[in-house]
């Protein structure tokens, strides 16, 4: 085993100070989100009868 | 369900929006995968399959966000693995999700109430950061000092757990690898798919613990190689399900203080019933001993004091007599006489007199002699030759000197004295008892004193003792004269 890279595997554990930006910094997003973009988008779409070819990012 | 659309309150068993019309059959799949992942996780959770439950609630989180118990079970598991923070942050965001009847609030109100284990578990974060900077820095020792008191104060820590078992085993001290199995052990009753903990656990399968049942070794050519992702079965880690115990440093055994203190109750035991009897009875027989030549001792004191009472009895006798033999020399003659010394004295007296040629004054030292303290023969021929020599004259000098006195001739001329007359001649008596002369004067100072019965008396004893004298006729006739 080498132990330097086993050492080097193990993270700091956050502090209690830190939980905000923890939270904050929790802003994911999920499929649900997906589906809405995509159903926002969607509706939009179908009020301007318009559909634009959406580059992959 | 709410309508991803318009956001509209909708029953799960409905397909469209009955708000905006919207389709909603797409939706309800993604929330339904959602569910079964949260589904999953619970089940992998009640297993302690921590780590598997973890990536299926992250999954069913992926899917829907909102899907709260999901998000508070994620972090039950993050606070049973001591990941306080990371625990607290999917509460607070389950809480935001739904603020109204989520299990969020109570398990958070639970870490907050008691101030005090909020403080130790950011004490142990802090350390455990603090450790982890001084292992990676190469501060081992400091490291390890700092994750005991880390996993003491939170034993469910498992990356705590993890870490100073690696520190452990980077020792290579084989007591130090069987801690780090102690803790990993541990740690694989919390979670007992932690791919880390599994992994070093195989590092030290050549660690066997105390009560730990020893594998036999599998030939190479029967051995299977690992798949890709083992589940520890539930037979290797019996205790699974059990309450997880606080980490404790190893300890030394209990058992050989345990036999110390037998061993020393045996001793004293021993000591009570052989020994010290033992002892006893040697004491007593040297008392015993002791009291025994004491008592000789005394008897022998005794003796030497009765000894010396009688030696002492025999030499105040002695003194007693030596003082006696000496009160006699020196003072006091027998019955009142003249001491031996006075007795010598007049005899010495005596003899200048004598040979003086004064007999009469002879006479009268050698009547001061004590003849009785004249012990030596010739001093009493000598005693003997003064006094024949001298009392018949002094005898005859006392009884002139009466007769004068009676006659009232020579130094008592014109003057008769019959009382000094009788007092002399009395004296002449005294040194010669047969002087008839001086009896003859006395019965006639008597008679002529009108004292006839003293006068027969003197004139009886010449006829009766001396009838050859010649005063036998002249005191026959003073007898008549006095009518016998």
């Amino acid at each position: 085993m080498d132990f330097e890279a086993e050492l080097a595997k193990f993270q700091p554990s956050l502090d209690i100070e830190q939980a905000e930006d923890a939270i904050y910094g929790n802003n994911t997003t999920d499929v649900t989100d997906l589906l809405q973009s995509i159903l926002t988008g969607a509706k939009v779409g179908s009020e301007n009868n318009t559909v634009e070819w959406v580059e992959e990012s | 369900m709410n309508c991803p659309r318009c956001n509209a309150k909708i029953a799960f068993t409905k397909t469209r929006c009955f708000n905006c019309g919207q389709d909603l059959s797409g939706y309800r799949k993604i929330i339904s995968i959602s569910n079964s992942c949260y589904n999953k996780g619970l089940e992998q959770a009640k297993v302690r399959d921590l780590s598997g439950a973890v990536f299926s609630l992250k999954k069913s989180l992926e899917f829907n966000k909102r899907n709260t118990d999901a998000r508070n079970l994620l972090g039950l598991i993050y606070f049973e693995e001591g990941e306080i923070v990371s625990a607290l942050s999917e509460w607070v965001i389950s809480k935001h999700f739904q603020a109204e009847n989520n299990d969020a609030d109570r398990y958070i109100g639970m870490v907050q109430s008691n101030p005090n284990r909020l403080e130790m578990y950011s004490q142990t974060i802090k350390k455990y950061n603090a450790a982890l900077f001084s292992a990676q820095h190469g501060d081992g020792d400091m490291a390890v000092i700092q994750l005991k008191k880390v996993v003491n104060m939170n034993p469910k820590f498992i990356r705590a757990s993890q870490l100073l078992a690696l520190l452990y085993m980077m020792t290579d001290k084989k007591e130090n690898k069987v801690r780090a199995k102690k803790l990993l052990v541990n740690a694989g009753k919390i979670d007992v798919t932690n791919t880390v903990t599994i992994r070093y656990l195989n590092e030290l399968s050549d660690i066997h613990l105390k009560g730990e049942a020893v594998e036999k070794a599998v030939p190479a050519a029967v051995r299977k190689e690992p798949e890709a992702r083992k589940i520890v079965p539930q037979a290797e880690i019996p205790d699974a399900y059990k309450t997880i115990t606080p980490y404790k440093e190893e300890k030394p055994s209990v058992l050989p203080f345990i036999n110390v203190i037998v061993g020393v109750v045996i001793g004293m035991a021993l000591m009570g019933f052989l020994i010290i009897p033992h002892i006893q009875s040697k004491k007593s027989n040297q008392d015993n001993k002791d009291f025994k030549n004491y008592s000789e001792q005394m008897a022998e004191n005794n003796s030497d004091v009765s000894m010396l009472r009688n030696e002492n009895k025999k030499l105040t006798d002695e003194l007693e007599e030596l003082k006696r033999q000496n009160e006699e020399l020196k003072g006091k003659g027998s019955e009142g006489g003249a001491t031996v010394q006075e007795s010598y004295d007049f005899l010495a007296e005596a003899m200048q007199y004598y040979l003086d040629n004064d007999k009469e004054n002879a006479a009268k030292s050698l009547a001061k002699v004590n003849e009785e303290t004249l012990s030596a023969e010739k001093t009493k021929k000598l005693y003997d030759k003064i006094k024949d020599e001298t009392y018949d004259e002094a005898s005859n000098s006392y009884f002139v000197k009466g007769r004068d006195a009676y006659n009232g001739e020579g130094e008592y001329a014109g003057k008769k004295d019959y009382d000094k007359a009788i007092k002399l001649l009395g004296r002449a008596l005294e040194y010669s008892p047969d002087n008839t002369d001086a009896m003859y004067f006395l019965g006639r100072c008597y008679q002529q004193k009108s004292e006839p019965e003293k006068a027969k008396e003197y004139y009886n004893k010449i006829l009766e003792e001396y009838s050859d004298s010649p005063r036998v006729g002249e005191a026959q006739k003073r007898l008549r004269e006095l009518g016998e």
